[in-house]
């Protein structure tokens, strides 16, 4: 009996035990998970200083690789047109620069700035931008007015982005809201002039709502003012052929913005005065910035990327490789030793050069040419005519691939011509030449050489042709231009390349790029507008 | 190794441990009551026999001669036992000497251990392979899972790189996941460690058995965690020691490893002429106008490998009385690298007791130390530096300083000399793994236990890179540095209840039924520090530095699992065999609703050979069986990958750094487990009495719901979202044969030989029939791919068909992109006129179709010969080095096969590539980069001299051995890269299923290895 009850006692305390271990943990609680290093979308925009870090995190995108970091925009505005063109062939930039593009070399990602890294990038921006103006609407933690001009600058960045697309591709996957993400992914075309007049309201918007420059505090320099919106506004105007509007809008930023035209050319691109009167906006860009590669997002493990990159590649494009140079090979020491004497080097990639054609033909008593052809340095002659207004030679403050030269986004002698343009198109050359003459003045050193007169409307757009062509050469311009008066085709098949047979190659369709191979694979609604994913199949 | 305070710690810190283990000694005590005896075999004494206390833990074993001592009471049952013999069960009485012969036996009676108990082989119903402490340290190895290689069928183990202390990657039948982890979950004296545990902790000298589950049955008690199999680790105890004195052991091995064969490569000579032609084709001048002769030749792959020692030495002493038994050790280790400036030093301390209170309670502890120091390296990998630079590189300047600038590309060269010299890339490892349990029996047949698990982990990573560095000088950087400090806690609580009992003659239960608790988490803290003037403080002050360049973070990792599951196993007649598992598992790491799941199984095995219809038969010993069904899971995902997050993204203003923040990657709430259920069948068998055994298991499971980073639109605004997509299914043989050839006194030969054939393949992705998968992000896409019905990577791309011969050819083939005679001819598969993934084939695939190991061992009196031959066939490698070093600019390498290249004018025929005429960017994926993985390796080969001690007359020494052993002796394989085993397979992530993926990584050296044993 006694055992028995002995074997009753165990048997209870082995139920108690189980009961125990069974129960003493609240399991709930027990398996929650506690992110505490990392930080949700949902979460985040608890004040003013949150938001306003999104918004530095869209400046960043804007200046990976892809867009304006490195040669990302290059590729399309400059590249296949008559001013740039590599050394020696370079095959990253020939699929653009020569015509030889399609479907499948979109695909490729080079140095992150390959057709389908630009795609990527251009939409990244985009959804953050979705985003931000989702979390900072109504949000009480903001107040009214900082809400109105966070969501006003993010709204021009978004603007400028479609703008880009638009430019690219045409029609193009367009949302404006924080969607479901299954549901972007199935979007399809939408067609360019709705993109465009949504493109508007944001700028207007924007125009309205954003900070002037000089409102902006000196220790925000690099941010985008309202001018940089009108700069927009009024481009795409043009490219409506809305000359008034247009017009009017250059007026509007001549008149209001206080930016100023230089006296002198070279000072435009000082380093030493980044922000100088006539930058309407550029990208802030400083050394030493780690991983130039790095876009942020997920490895392919898994793990979340350091930090995003915002180095500056673009200047080791422009500059000269030392192995290239000088053109007699025997001096290439003596002319390391003379570089090195200035604390120099040649140690770019020679990639974004003065092209054959631009170099012959720049005007020899232009005094913009010795910033935008450089045949001789230091006494040794070159091989290749480079283009000094980009380069960054000083080997303390600008090694390769790495330099603190801000990225040149708008200026004002661009919307001083854009008014002599739209002027001319409206009225004839009469009231323009007061505009172009501004530009030209500085360029040459007599009035004899810079007045123009005389000249019938026709003869007048041909000088605003050519003009943008040495004032703007190698700040994304030129092509957008060629493709906008629709004389692309006939420049480049008229034009002398040192590398490609991109006169041969060019055809109507190469106003555009294709969309990427793989972005049709994984939508096939982006083939339902166009089949022929915009000439390219 | 620069911790010179280390070296001075050493010496003190063996003292220490050495007093703790004579303290330890001291707690041995004694029991006047004694039964001794002899047992013996084949007519002659057995040494080294088990006699173990039956349903304890208490046991020793025979010495040399045969003779055992034991102390018990006269209710107590003696079980002896010897592998390969019957175990025999004697009931002590009042008998003081019990003399036992042991009838030759089989494989079947050898205890192996299973998860939360053991289990005579003959009994098991699920299927496990053993892997014993003689097998384990028969030729030497650093680490436990090298000696799992080729040992265990079904178990494939890839030592995908030769770097000190670098570990291997281990697949048990094929892997279930395609981005999660592959990788065992491994499990140390019950301690539940996870599939990423550094095994450089563990003292290979220290471990016991190993044992791998790998059929549903087994692993299902270990649910969401065992899918990819699980690999138990035990560690010796003092419990067999021979005699009633502590043994004292002493191992010592020295080793030299020899630096292995290297890729084939141009020329300097040849190099020059490629460099030049293919610099003249790009329209850029001949960067060598000068005679080759004036220009340096270096190789690089010579000048950044050396021959390299090991050393190593490990003491143990190990005793036991009736209430405690204990075993403590203590090992150094020291690896120089053959690849300069690597090499590791490890400080392991061990001790393991066990307690018994009374005879209803027990308690014990293991516990393990290591201090681990690794020199990770600061000159590349070796190889890689052999493709990095061209020969032509001057390693100094003309005034004897550093050369940090590479003419031809025109950027700074990072100089691998340079940087073994100046820089330090060092990590310091302290890791405290141990475990306490309490196991109480309260009523017969009852017995409950809890175990509680700590680990600690503290790591520092130090990273110095000088200011003298020349490819910081060349751009007038300075020096910079970084410390990363992580340091890990976890804890893991395991309490079992189990219950056995025997119901009549014909019916026996066992009953185990357990909760586990584990929660693990991560800190930490990275500085780095740039603008670093001066080398005199290197990382140690991180202050010197110039403020405004200096990146700082900090991370936190946690997760937490709960878990309930219980085991039901039913013998009837001990013919008939049945098990039934369930466990149920909650993870943090799942979004709500997703948290918990249940892994059901049953298995059920048949001993043939005990029914009365096979009595008359003498073919067979034993026969068996045996089947198994059930589902198991495989937490794939990282803590919190079910969240969306934002990333840091700063950018610049005004010239300064500005905080920023952008999205990442997208939330996907609806994460849940990866699932997999498989079928086991097995057959054991064993032969003329037990001197040959084989098992042959047929098996077959199926993943579903597979977790996959799923490459999504790009215009979302994210690259990928990790989804759970598709099924994929792994169905393979598994055979292994035991035979001991010839016995007699003098002379023994054994075979061993496993074969491993597993098929795996795609059955579903979720709707489509391929998904691209991105292995390496510079290749880009569309060169692995997941298709349907096909096997779990396929290797994809164009395919190379020559070189174009003519112009006329080239504008017959309808191609738009452009072309040149002599450059390279795809297949444009669809005639869309050019080269896109869209005309990618299969051009083969990673996984082996045989993996085989093959093992001879031959004793002849005191000397024993062995050898060890592993290796696959049917698998093919990716050689991304092709990418650069056969396509692409003259900057680069070549392979020494270029040489043949297609030459204008001179040679026309060929079809290699003409120099210069194809970018790394037009270079599609494409046949050229597959070939055949294929190898067979003399992996091991042993000869060893066991001293006659007791002719002799040592007196005290009980063995002693040396031996002469090699490892990687001899390599058959036509791969380009070498050896098909190293390679970018990794243990999670893509690396995961890179498996095939060769970029040229640390070489595996030859080892040639000098040892002693000594037992007193």
């Amino acid at each position: 009996m006694k055992q028995f009850k002995n074997i009753q006692m165990k048997t209870k305390n082995i139920i108690l035990y189980v009961f125990i271990i069974f129960s003493c943990f609240g399991c709930e609680e027990f398996l929650e998970e506690d992110p505490r290093a990392l930080i949700s979308p949902e979460t985040f925009f608890a004040s003013e200083n949150d938001a306003r870090q999104a918004v530095n995190g869209i400046y960043a995108i804007l200046k990976n690789n892809s867009i304006y970091g490195q040669e990302g925009l290059d590729h399309y505005y400059d590249y296949g047109a008559d001013i740039v063109e590599p050394n020696r062939s370079i095959t990253f930039v020939e699929p653009i620069g020569a015509y030889t593009m399609n479907e499948a070399i979109a695909d490729r990602s080079v140095q992150k700035m390959g057709v389908a890294d630009t795609w990527k990038d251009l939409y990244r921006v985009i959804n953050n931008v979705n985003t931000t103006i989702q979390e900072v609407t109504g949000n009480e933690a903001i107040n009214q007015d900082a809400q109105t001009e966070i969501i006003a600058e993010v709204r021009f960045i978004r603007a400028l982005c479609y703008w880009h697309i638009t430019n690219l591709w045409g029609d193009a996957p367009f949302y404006t809201e924080a969607l479901l993400l299954e549901e972007i992914a199935a979007l399809g075309r939408t067609d360019k002039a709705t993109i465009i007049a949504s493109v508007m309201t944001d700028l207007e918007f924007a125009y309205a709502n954003m900070l002037s420059d000089s409102e902006i505090s000196d220790d925000q320099r690099g941010r985008a003012s309202k001018w940089a919106a009108a700069v927009v506004m009024a481009k795409v105007y043009m490219q409506q052929q809305q000359w008034g509007p247009a017009l009017a809008k250059c007026e509007e930023i001549i008149g209001q913005s206080g930016y100023e035209i230089l006296p002198n050319y070279a000072d435009v691109f000082d380093l030493a005065n980044e922000y100088n009167a006539e930058i309407i906006w550029s990208l802030d860009f400083a050394k030493d910035i780690r991983g130039q590669f790095e876009e942020g997002g997920v490895n392919a493990d898994g793990t979340l990327r350091a930090a995003f990159g915002n180095g500056m590649w673009r200047p080791s494009m422009f500059n000269p490789r030392l192995r290239d140079e000088p053109k007699n090979t025997a001096e290439r020491g003596a002319l390391r030793d003379a570089l090195t004497a200035r604390g120099e080097a040649f140690n770019g990639t020679g990639i974004e050069i003065a092209s054959k054609d631009f170099a012959e033909k720049f005007p020899l008593n232009d005094l913009r040419r010795p910033l935008n052809v450089m045949q001789n340095y230091l006494g040794f002659e070159l091989n290749f005519p480079y283009m000094p207004k980009f380069m960054n030679l000083d080997l303390a403050t600008s090694p390769r691939f790495n330099h603190a030269d801000n990225r040149l986004v708008f200026r004002l002698a661009d919307v001083v011509l854009m008014a002599a343009e739209c002027e001319n198109e409206l009225n004839g050359p009469g009231n323009a030449y007061q505009y172009i003459h501004q530009i030209r003045e500085r360029a040459y050193a007599t009035q004899a050489e810079w007045e123009l007169t005389g000249l019938s409307q026709e003869e007048f757009r041909q000088a605003i042709y050519d003009e943008r062509k040495w004032e703007l050469a190698g700040e994304a311009q030129r092509r957008y231009d060629l493709i906008r008066w629709g004389i692309l085709l006939d420049v480049v098949q008229n034009a002398e390349f040192r590398q490609w047979p991109a006169n041969e190659n060019i055809r109507p369709h190469h106003v555009l790029l294709p969309i990427p191979l793989s972005q049709l694979q994984l939508n096939p609604a982006l083939l339902e507008s166009d089949p022929t994913n915009n000439g390219y199949r | 190794m620069k911790s010179n305070s280390i070296i001075e710690i050493f010496p003190s810190f063996r003292k220490i441990g050495l007093s703790f283990i004579l303290i330890l000694s001291c707690m041995v005590m004694s029991n006047a009551q004694s039964v001794s005896g002899t047992v013996i075999a084949d007519g002659i004494p057995l040494p080294g026999a088990t006699v173990l206390v039956k349903g304890s833990s208490q046991g020793t074993s025979t010495d040399f001669d045969g003779n055992y001592i034991i102390k018990v009471g006269a209710e107590s049952t003696l079980v002896f036992s010897y592998v390969g013999y019957v175990t025999k069960e004697v009931l002590v009485g009042n008998q003081s000497e019990i003399n036992v012969t042991l009838e030759q036996g089989n494989k079947l009676d050898e205890v192996v251990i299973i998860g939360y108990g053991t289990q005579r082989k003959s009994d098991l119903t699920g299927s496990v392979s053993s892997v014993s402490a003689e097998d384990i340290t028969a030729v030497p190895v650093a680490r436990v899972d090298q000696a799992l290689q080729g040992r265990a069928p079904g178990v494939n183990v890839v030592q995908v790189s030769g770097a000190p202390g670098a570990g291997t990657v281990i697949r048990v039948r094929g892997g279930n996941s395609i981005t999660g982890s592959n990788e065992p979950l491994w499990v140390i004296d019950g301690i539940v460690v996870g599939s990423n545990f550094n095994l450089n902790n563990i003292n290979p000298n220290d471990i016991k058995s190993i044992e791998v589950l790998k059929d549903a049955s087994s692993i299902a008690i270990y649910g969401s965690r065992g899918a990819n199999g699980v690999v138990l680790v035990s560690t010796k105890s003092g419990k067999n020691i021979r005699s009633a004195k502590p043994e004292v052991s002493v191992n010592l091995y020295t080793s030299s490893q020899i630096v292995p064969e290297t890729p084939h490569m141009l020329t300097q000579e040849e190099q020059i002429d490629f460099t030049n032609e293919s610099s003249i084709f790009a329209g850029a001048a001949a960067p060598f106008p000068n005679d080759p002769s004036t220009y340096p030749d270096n190789d690089f792959f010579d000048l950044t490998m050396n021959n390299a020692p090991i050393y190593n030495a490990d003491v143990s002493v190990a005793g036991a009385t009736d209430n405690v038994s204990y075993y403590n050790s203590l090992n150094y280790f020291k690896q120089e690298g053959i690849v300069i400036s690597s090499g590791i030093e490890k400080y392991i301390f061990r001790s393991n007791i066990d307690i018994k209170l009374s005879d209803k309670l027990k308690t014990g502890a293991r516990l393990n130390y290591s201090r681990i120091e690794t020199d990770n390296g600061v000159a590349g990998t070796g190889v890689s530096n052999g493709f990095s630079t061209l020969r032509t590189q001057p390693i100094y300047n003309d005034d004897g300083s550093y050369n940090g600038f590479n003419e031809v590309v025109g950027g700074p060269w990072s100089n691998p000399i340079a940087n073994a010299a100046l820089n330090t890339n060092e990590t310091f490892t302290n890791n405290l793994l141990a475990t306490v349990y309490l196991e109480y029996s309260p009523a017969p047949k009852w017995v409950i236990r809890s175990t509680f698990s700590p680990e600690f982990e503290n790591t520092k990573r130090n990273i110095f890179i000088s200011s003298q560095s020349p490819n910081l000088l060349v751009v007038g950087d300075l020096g910079r540095a970084s410390v990363l400090t992580t340091a890990s806690s976890g804890w893991n609580n395991e309490n079992t209840v189990q219950y056995q009992s025997d119901f009549g003659e014909n019916h026996s239960v066992t009953a185990l039924g357990g909760a586990s608790f584990q929660q693990v988490s991560t800190e930490s803290v990275f500085s780095e520090a740039f603008g670093i003037t001066s080398d005199a403080t290197g990382f140690n002050n991180l202050g010197f530095s110039d403020p405004t360049r200096s990146v700082i973070s900090s991370d936190y990792s946690g997760f937490q699992i709960a878990s309930f599951f219980g085991r039901l196993n039913y013998t009837y007649k001990d013919k008939y065999l049945l098990t039934l598992v369930g466990r149920t598992d909650g993870s943090s790491v799942f979004a709500e609703g997703n948290k918990y799941e249940f892994y059901p199984s049953i298995a059920g095995a048949w001993k043939v050979s005990e029914e009365s219809f096979m009595e008359n038969q003498t073919i067979f010993q034993d026969l068996k069986l045996r089947a198994s069904y059930g589902k198991s899971g495989n937490q794939a995902i990282e803590p919190y990958r079910a969240l969306g997050v934002l990333v840091e993204a700063n950018t610049t203003l005004n010239g300064v750094q500005n905080p920023g923040v952008a999205l990442g990657r997208p939330s996907n709430p609806n994460l849940k487990w990866e699932t997999t259920t498989s079928l086991d069948i097995a057959l054991e068998a064993s032969f003329f009495g037990g001197r040959l055994f084989t098992e042959i298991n047929y098996y077959q499971k199926q993943t579903d719901d597979l977790l996959l980073d799923v490459t999504i639109p790009s215009q979302t605004g994210f690259f990928s979202q990790l989804q759970n997509v598709g099924s994929l299914e792994n169905k393979g043989w598994e055979f292994l044969v035991n035979s001991t050839n010839i016995r007699n006194d003098n002379f023994n030969w054994k075979t061993t030989l496993t074969l491993s054939a597993n098929k795996n393949k795609v059955i579903d992705l979720g709707g489509v029939d391929k998904i691209d998968l991105t292995v390496d992000q510079i290749l880009g896409s569309g060169n692995t791919q997941l298709i349907l019905g096909q096997p779990v990577p396929v290797f994809t791309g164009v395919r190379y068909l020559g070189t174009w011969k003519t112009q006329e050819e080239i504008d017959a083939s309808g191609l738009t992109d452009p072309q040149v005679v002599g450059g390279p001819k795809y297949e444009d598969l669809n005639g869309d006129g050019i080269i896109s993934i869209e005309d990618n084939v299969i051009l083969g695939d990673p996984t082996p179709d045989l993996t085989f190991g093959f093992e001879n061992s031959f004793s002849y009196k005191n000397w024993d010969l062995s050898f060890y031959f592993q290796g696959t066939t049917g698998n093919e490698m990716y050689n991304l080095r092709m990418r650069n070093h056969y396509f692409n600019r003259g900057e680069n390498t070549k392979f020494g096969g270029i040489a043949d290249r297609w030459k204008e004018g001179t040679n026309e025929t060929s079809d290699i590539l003409r120099a210069g005429s194809f970018n790394v960017t037009d270079t599609p994926s494409n046949s050229e980069y597959v070939e055949d993985g294929s190898y067979i390796r003399l992996k091991s080969a042993q000869l060893a001299y066991n001293f006659p001690v007791e002719k002799m007359g040592w007196d005290g020494v009980k063995d002693m051995r040396v031996y002469f052993s090699g490892t990687n002796l001899l390599l058959l394989s036509d791969f380009r890269l070498i050896d098909p085993e190293t390679s970018h397979f990794g243990r999670s992530g893509l690396g995961n299923i890179a498996q095939g993926y060769a970029n040229g990584g640390y070489p595996n050296p030859q080892v040639l290895t000098l040892g002693l044993n000594v037992t007193f």
